[in-house]
């Protein structure tokens, strides 16, 4: 083999330029927490961090649809708690009425019963960050409202006692031809928190998706029952207030009101237990989806972080090269017979 | 019988076939770093006596040894290595012309040039939109949250757009790169003919015709560092002539032949966005299997599985990822736009007297109308849903962006939004859709086909990458076996130095030796005694 220097000095250069052009790379991964930008540099890496990095944002979003539920929730806890409250006063009241029923005493425990029930119709009015919490899916305006003639309740505009429920849960009315209409703007709302929203069309599954609307009627009951009694909660306290101050005092119609107001106060916390367990299950899915999300920034840092104990090893082999290079290129163009004829 | 002075001309031609090696040595010392240079040497052989111009036999002896002659000066260079190397060469530009475009893709693709947190380009616009979406549907008659929507889908397509823009200009780039390159084969053409008739009109090759040994080697060299180089931008193949002159086939076209010399025309379908390159002389398409010229055609024209046109190469180049670009955004389009019902006011058919109900618009042909949220943007800047969606035109439909909030949320009567909105970004970021390009389909959701996308060009980067590392590794290795050959080496040439100078001395002292004996000859002869 015949050894040139053309040949030499420009493998030379070759070695040389790898050699540093490693040393850069290692310092552009250390000084950038990245082991690679391009995704061509480690492909498969590339994509799972990608893949990694969609399923993360999806559970911080997660996570952040489950803690603003959370507050909605707790707001509406507080809310009918207080109509709880409200509701076990009234019926001590209706009790004081039945035990004292001079015309007097009616008149300010009907006034007392009155202000109670404008109280609990404010409190199903109450809205919190800008939404409405017992609204369904209406968002425009306060879902209750009382005819101003009849002094009735009505829901998003349909007088609550018209209103029935369907064997799927939906509510409807008639309207005075006889049409069947669905209750205006009463529509779930489901939020995705993490369960794989499934859809059919633009409907979710009920078990993929959380619901975030809570339907008046569902809180207050609606129609009329058997008997011809309300079983709305308000405007059985519109009657039970009339039936109070009522001359005569009739003994037997407040005690049927009084037992549909306490089958309707259990109804209520039924409802309100409900709500309890719900609060419950978002904690629970808080748990899991931060844990989820810690799990996935520990694989992204994995897929495309820099481990910085093998670029340091990586860092002191290249220099080690390098060294050795300078040395070589010192006479990387040897002695030659030349040096040595007089 | 042997003539009195002879001797003096043996050492006379030892003297001056030393004297020539001696430059000759200077000459490779001199060039030893020059680029293309081919070692020399002075080709001599001892000069043998004639005995037939005599008119009657005589005995040779007396006219032996009549010194050296220098026959001519050659270089050492090997054909077989020449053409391996070049062949290599061919394949290493290829690949590195590959390498070089994919990598231009790359870059333009943001998701892709930078997998960490700052170049989510497109991830990042569908990440906005979901959460934008999911933020709505909380909030569905929310008219700050809707504004939101449309903003983050206005995000979108500006960055489908964007991404196909880049695309553009990396198309533009490289074919004002492929003008250059064939303008620089085409004047390697025309200097190889040149050199041709320069080579072949040489006084050595005149004077030793059909001899391969002895020519003009500067210029030799000069015609082996042209075709290395035109090497490099297509296959060649190069034989050699008997006047000195090389016959260069580019692909199976032959291009020089003595002194014609053809040329490579280049034109571009703007609308198609091809390339093609033409042979001047006859018309017919330049076909190559190697060299840069054919990395800049397979990837510029690159159509990968869904070529329609002549003219595109199955490779996946620049026209394969504007293709899937476009697929991203038509399919987004179709998906967005077959969502939100168009309601319309129609009297109630069991109440004509009655207010009007809601329901949803039919078009002339019985399908049922819905809003239309994506459109293409025009030339006047207006959008017109007539006209396919591409990444170039993907635009926010001018229905949404000036009915705003409203067109997003109300008319679709009491039906609520959230479930809408729900239902798109469940079509966007959960659901399996299919794309459809020309040729292939892929089934997945939004970000999956955009990890597919991302994957597929780090892929093909990352594999021509790999391919050019390989080949320019074996074109290095007979690049040095070449220099082995045809390189100088300090120690020959000094070794070579003192062997002439030791042999310049000896044919001197034969001079001196001859000078004495002819002394003896003349003064001394006949003297006997004295």
């Amino acid at each position: 083999m015949r050894v040139t220097n053309r040949a030499s000095t420009r493998n030379y250069l070759r070695y040389m330029n790898n050699a540093l052009s490693d040393r850069e790379k290692i310092q552009e991964r250390v000084a950038s927490g990245n082991r690679f930008e391009k995704i061509s540099e480690d492909v498969s890496s590339g994509v799972q961090a990608m893949k990694a990095k969609t399923e993360l944002y999806k559970t911080e979003k997660h996570l952040s649809n489950v803690s603003s539920i959370n507050e909605t929730l707790t707001a509406a806890e507080d809310a009918m708690d207080t109509v709880n409250t409200l509701l076990a006063d009234i019926n001590a009241k209706m009790l004081k009425a039945l035990n004292d029923p001079t015309s007097s005493n009616r008149k300010v425990l009907a006034q007392e019963i009155g202000s109670m029930k404008e109280e609990i119709l404010q409190m199903v009015n109450s809205s919190y960050n800008g939404q409405f919490l017992f609204s369904g899916s209406n968002n425009y305006g306060a879902p209750f409202s009382v005819d101003s003639t009849t002094g009735r309740l009505a829901y998003n505009g349909i007088p609550v006692d018209d209103i029935q429920k369907r064997d799927n849960g939906t509510y409807f009315y008639e309207d005075a031809n006889g049409t069947i209409h669905d209750v205006p703007l009463n529509e779930d709302i489901y939020m995705d928190v993490g369960l794989g929203i499934r859809m059919t069309g633009s409907n979710v599954d009920p078990q993929t998706g959380f619901n975030i609307s809570y339907s008046g009627p569902d809180v207050l009951g609606f129609g009329i029952d058997d008997e011809g009694i309300s079983s709305n909660i308000y405007n059985l306290l519109d009657d039970i207030q009339k039936a109070v101050k009522e001359e005569p005092f009739d003994d037997s119609l407040i005690r049927q009101y009084g037992d549909k107001l306490t089958k309707m106060t259990d109804e209520f916390r039924g409802n309100l237990t409900d709500l309890g367990s719900k609060t419950q299950f978002l904690d629970t899915m808080e748990n899991r989806l931060t844990k989820n999300a810690n799990n996935l920034t520990n694989s992204i840092a994995r897929y495309t972080g820099t481990d910085y104990i093998e670029e340091s090893i990586h860092q002191s082999t290249n220099d080690a090269i390098t060294k050795a290079l300078y040395q070589l290129g010192s006479n990387v163009i040897p002695l030659s017979l030349m040096d040595f004829v007089r | 019988m042997r003539p009195t002075f002879m001797g003096f001309e043996t050492a006379k031609s030892g003297l001056n076939v030393s004297q020539k090696a001696l430059d000759i040595t200077g000459n490779n010392l001199a060039n030893a770093d020059t680029a293309g240079y081919t070692r020399q040497r002075l080709d001599v052989n001892s000069i043998a006596p004639s005995s037939y111009s005599t008119r009657i036999a005589v005995n040779r002896i007396g006219l032996t040894g009549q010194g050296v002659e220098g026959l001519g000066v050659g270089q050492t260079r090997d054909a077989f290595l020449d053409k391996r190397f070049r062949d290599e060469y061919s394949s290493a530009s290829y690949y590195s012309q590959a390498n070089a475009i994919l990598n231009d893709i790359q870059s333009a693709l943001g998701d892709a040039s930078d997998v960490s947190e700052g170049g989510d380009v497109f991830a990042q616009a569908i990440r906005q939109i979901y959460e934008s979406l999911n933020d709505f549907s909380g909030n569905p008659t929310s008219t700050p949250h809707a504004n939101l929507v449309l903003s983050a889908f206005n995000n979108a397509t500006q960055v489908l757009q964007l991404l196909d823009k880049k695309l553009n200009d990396v198309a533009d780039q490289q074919i004002f790169d492929l003008g250059v390159g064939v303008d620089r084969v085409n004047s390697i053409l025309e200097q190889i003919a040149h050199l041709n008739k320069s080579i072949s009109n040489d006084a050595t090759v005149l004077q030793n015709p059909d001899n391969e040994y002895f020519r003009p080697n500067e210029l030799m060299d000069h015609r082996n560092l042209l075709l290395d180089e035109l090497a490099s931008y297509g296959n060649i193949n190069v034989t050699l002539n008997g006047d000195a002159t090389v016959t260069v086939k580019m692909g199976n076209h032959e291009v020089v032949s003595g002194e014609t010399f053809d040329k490579i025309n280049m034109s571009t379908d703007e609308e198609l966005g091809i390339v093609s390159l033409t042979w001047n002389a006859i018309g017919d398409s330049v076909q190559l299997t190697g060299g840069a010229l054919l990395g800049y055609t397979d990837f510029i024209n690159g159509r990968g599985t869904n070529m329609q046109n002549p003219g595109e190469t199955n490779k996946q180049g620049i026209l394969y990822y504007k293709d899937r670009l476009n697929t991203m955004a038509r399919t987004m389009a179709n998906l967005v736009n077959s969502v939100i019902p168009e309601m319309e006011e129609t009297p109630d058919p069991n109440n004509p007297d009655g207010p009007p109900i809601l329901t949803q618009k039919v078009d002339g042909n019985g399908n049922l109308v819905f809003k239309e949220l994506i459109s293409a943007k025009t030339a006047d800047g207006t959008t017109d849903n007539k006209i396919p969606v591409t990444a170039a035109n993907i635009s926010v439909s001018d229905l949404w962006t000036q009915g705003g909030a409203d067109y997003f949320i109300s008319a679709s009567g009491d039906k609520n939004n959230a479930n809408y909105a729900q239902q798109i970004s469940n079509l966007l970021t959960g659901q399996a859709v299919e794309f459809v390009s020309y040729g292939e389909t892929f089934t997945g959701t939004f970000e999956e086909y955009l990890i597919d996308y991302t994957g597929k060009i780090g892929a093909d980067a990352s594999f021509y990458e790999n391919r050019q590392n390989v080949v320019a590794k074996v074109a290095d290795e007979y690049l040095n076996k070449r220099d082995e050959i045809s390189g100088v080496s300090e120690n020959e040439e000094t070794v070579n130095m003192m062997t002439y100078q030791k042999s310049f001395n000896a044919s001197s002292r034969l001079m001196t030796t001859l000078d004495d004996l002819l002394d003896t000859l003349i003064n001394s002869t006949g003297r006997v005694g004295l």
